[in-house]
């Protein structure tokens, strides 16, 4: 069986502009181990291990979830509306079903748990660098002193309005007390887990009085919506200070506003956590870019069509370009749901030598053709 | 023809070389090997070829799943359900359950009517066969084999490949040789319930493959995918 892909590019009046029509290259490995499962293999408990956007082991996916292989509207359904494309209101913007991207100049590998830069569903322009991605920056009425091995992490998620991007730093609000040392800062997926991402700031940078400092990660990462509330940590440490050389970074102890997150705090290098308090939060931001949204419309199912040797069905999905920016479109992939919400990814294909220019008011088809032949 | 014994032992080995199984790239491929053993466990025979077939029900299967045809619509009839035929010829009415397997084929001891299934057919594949030509019973009489338990290998992956295997012996507990000239897979629609053929292919053509009394046929199809 192999798989066909079809994006074509039409301008505000339907006429073509553009078109890619060539055989997938890329099943990817949770195809093979979905279908294993499928077909019977230790049906209802068989794990499926794959990675997450930062390399963790992220899903433990079944067979009890059968109603995620929907991947559409079907022509005529009575109770999906044009956004539903298999369990909810929410995955027009979940990564479901057919997906584009602009993140295709990375090659596919079998592992790949996420399109290198998945178009979200919205009319939002581009985000350059450094924009801000989450924030949470009032009413800072208190410290937490960092310094050897006290810690301090703020959490967040990735929101609706923030979905899918790729970090590229943070700012931290605070001041240092005599010399603390250069500051490390991290992402994790996990309170005690490894770094996924990091930098540091220089003690030169830190000012002695309340500001905003800034890091940048040494190597960008996509974030990408995962599952429901999935929290990532941004964990800050001074290595070298000690109580009288310490940075203190300004938190909120009665925050009501930022409820992605909260505040972490460590006294052992970071082994174990605890919190400040209930509806505490550190200020900060994270910092990152993403590309212009496309407003995302239903997946279509189209009835197979046999012929002497071959028998196919194709699905497909409009996206419109409600943005300012033009969109250079050039990845495509195929995700299923495997429990209620851990995205999986089907089928990854780029075409960085062949992209779909998106203009503003434009809009492209993608279509998935499955054709078998004998 | 893509079969191709690749060590022949009686009396002497001989050993061909196995033919090359080319997959287009992004294609899910399958590829089918069996082994014949006598009753003692040595290896009579064995070959390898490129499954081609996946036939008009699995696209059909897909397509169902796919569209998410509910079962609770207002109307459970007519344009809701979408009409498969099933391993018996008859066309059933299908739609997309939320609680049910989708296209399980998993097969116990003596079930001959799901899974790796094998026949004496030799009609050539076309994409509209619903069954195969002429299904060997599990049993022990005359022309019948015993089905074991349906194996899965664990799946495996690595940057460019991933893959798995399904496994089924067939042994010849009648009085009689048994020639097996084609092989499928049966898998379960669940709702409202029926069997429907996504594979079929013809094994060891022209040659075939005569399963003497007592010796077991081990036939895997291992699917296969590369980026």
């Amino acid at each position: 069986m192999k798989a066909l892909i079809d994006l074509s590019s039409y301008d505000n009046q339907g006429r073509l502009k553009q078109k890619l029509y060539r055989p997938s290259h890329s099943f990817l490995q949770a195809f093979i181990w979905n279908l294993s499962v499928l077909w019977g293999a230790t049906a209802g408990a068989s794990v499926i291990p794959l990675s997450g956007s930062f390399g963790t082991t992220l899903v433990s996916a079944n067979n009890t979830y059968p109603a995620a292989y929907r991947l559409c509207s079907a022509p005529g359904a009575q109770d999906n509306a044009i956004f539903y494309t298999g369990s909810g209101y929410m995955q027009t913007m979940m990564p479901h079903s057919i997906q584009i991207g602009t993140g295709g100049s990375v090659a596919p590998t079998m592992l790949d748990p996420f399109l290198g830069q998945r178009i979200t569903h919205g009319t939002g322009a581009e985000k350059v660098a450094g924009s801000v991605m989450e924030s949470y920056t009032t009413g800072d009425d208190a410290i937490w002193s960092i310094y050897g091995v006290n810690w301090g992490y703020e959490s967040f998620q990735c929101q609706e309005t923030s979905y899918e991007y790729t970090t590229d730093g943070a700012w931290l609000y605070g001041y240092r007390t005599g010399n603390c040392g250069n500051l490390t800062v991290s992402i994790r997926d996990t309170e005690a887990g490894v770094d996924r991402v990091s930098g540091t700031i220089l003690q030169a940078d830190i000012p002695e009085v309340p500001g905003w400092i800034h890091v940048t990660w040494t190597t960008p990462k996509l974030i990408a919506w995962e599952t429901l509330n999935t929290s990532y940590y941004l964990v800050v440490r001074a290595l070298t200070g000690d109580v009288g050389n310490k940075f203190n970074w300004r938190y909120d102890t009665a925050s009501t506003l930022y409820l992605f997150g909260y505040t972490g705090a460590s006294s052992n290098s970071g082994a174990s956590w605890g919190s400040l308090g209930a509806f505490t939060d550190f200020l900060f931001s994270i910092t990152g870019t993403s590309p212009a949204q496309m407003e995302v419309g239903g997946v279509i199912v189209q009835p197979p069509v046999f012929g002497a040797s071959d028998a196919d069905f194709s699905f497909y999905r409009i996206f419109y370009n409600g943005s300012a920016n033009d969109i250079i479109v050039n990845e495509m992939g195929l995700y299923l749901f495997l429990s209620s919400y851990y995205p999986v990814l089907y089928l990854r294909d780029c075409f960085p030598g062949s992209p779909i220019t998106v203009a503003p008011t434009e809009w492209l088809k993608a279509q998935y053709t499955f054709r078998t032949s004998i | 023809m893509d079969q191709n014994p690749i060590l022949i032992s009686n009396n002497k080995i001989e050993i061909i070389q196995p033919p090359e199984i080319v997959f287009e790239r992004g294609e899910l491929g399958m590829i089918l090997s069996y082994e014949v053993k006598r009753p003692d466990g040595s290896i009579r025979l064995q070959g390898i070829q490129k499954g081609h077939s996946f036939v008009k029900q699995y696209i059909q299967l897909w397509y169902v799943k796919a569209a998410g045809r509910l079962p609770n619509y207002p109307s459970k009839q007519g344009a809701n359900r979408y009409p498969i035929v099933d391993t018996y010829g008859v066309t059933k009415y299908a739609y997309d359950d939320d609680t049910g397997y989708w296209g399980t084929f998993a097969a116990g001891v003596g079930v001959d009517t799901i899974g790796i299934v094998i026949g004496t057919g030799d009609t050539t594949v076309a994409i509209t066969q619903y069954a195969l030509t002429s299904k060997i019973s599990h049993g022990t009489g005359v022309g019948a084999l015993q089905y074991s338990v349906q194996s899965y290998g664990a799946p495996s992956a690595t940057s460019t490949m991933a893959n798995f295997v399904v496994s089924r012996d067939f042994t010849n507990g009648s009085a009689a040789p048994v020639v097996i000239k084609e092989a499928g897979i049966y898998a379960y629609c669940y709702w409202p319930g029926f069997y429907i053929m996504i594979i079929r292919d013809l094994v060891n053509s022209p040659a075939w493959i005569t399963l003497a009394v007592a010796e077991t046929m081990a036939l895997h199809y291992k699917f296969q995918t590369t980026i």
